[in-house]
């Protein structure tokens, strides 16, 4: 499966912050995504909206770029860079609502055989204590990644 | 100075090229990001912990 993201990305030197260009239907639209450390060690949250301004990000806002795909596409190769820079670190993001955690569920399962290749992937549950490894039609309140360890044979 | 790492995988048709900006400095914790921090340090705070992989 094939999708057409966007090429052009430009990212601070550690990576903590990646900003690209959406260009749709209602023209550029400047996006920020954030990898900020959490209270536990090598677990990262992951932020993304609409640049309001040089500090912060707008993830409320529904842009209709008409580029959602390609959006979603761009923003999970930055993630596929960064864990490639930082494979033992841990990825932890939620959408803003439930409607666009829907949407990343759905990206995932469309996407799983593939995605699966690369990254480890579990969700947080509603009213569980514990991660569990994603499975398509789940109730997921956020997600946690990280990218897999490729064991090689020789 | 900027430098470029490119990024290619099969689940895409086209190569990402990740231009790294020296200048640029990670977004201060405030607004969103705070907001989303607090919330996901909330979240793994009720967690038992990590998943052993």
């Amino acid at each position: 499966m094939k999708y057409e993201a966007y090429v052009a990305v430009v990212a601070n030197p550690d990576f903590r912050r990646v900003e690209f260009v959406s260009i749709g239907k209602r023209g550029e639209i400047s996006k920020r995504i954030n990898f900020t450390p959490t209270q536990w060690p090598n677990v990262y949250n992951l932020s993304f909206g609409d640049i309001i301004d040089d500090e912060d990000i707008d993830d409320y806002k529904i842009s209709d770029n008409g580029d959602r795909n390609k959006i979603l596409a761009t923003v999970l190769k930055v993630v596929k860079a960064y864990t490639m820079k930082y494979p033992e670190r841990w990825l932890y993001f939620t959408g803003s609502t439930e409607q666009r955690t829907r949407l990343y569920r759905m990206a995932v399962s469309l996407n799983l055989e593939e995605l699966s290749e690369v990254f480890e992937i579990f969700a947080e549950i509603e009213g569980q204590d514990e991660f569990v490894r994603f499975q398509k039609g789940l109730n997921i309140k956020a997600f946690l990644v990280k990218r897999k360890f490729i064991k090689f044979t020789i | 100075m900027k430098k470029a790492i490119k990024h290619r995988s099969k689940l895409f048709d086209t190569e990402i090229t990740i231009t790294i900006d020296e200048t640029m400095k990670p977004s201060p914790i405030k607004g969103l990001v705070a907001r989303k921090l607090e919330q996901a340090n909330a979240s793994l705070k009720k967690m038992k912990g990590l998943p052993k992989v």
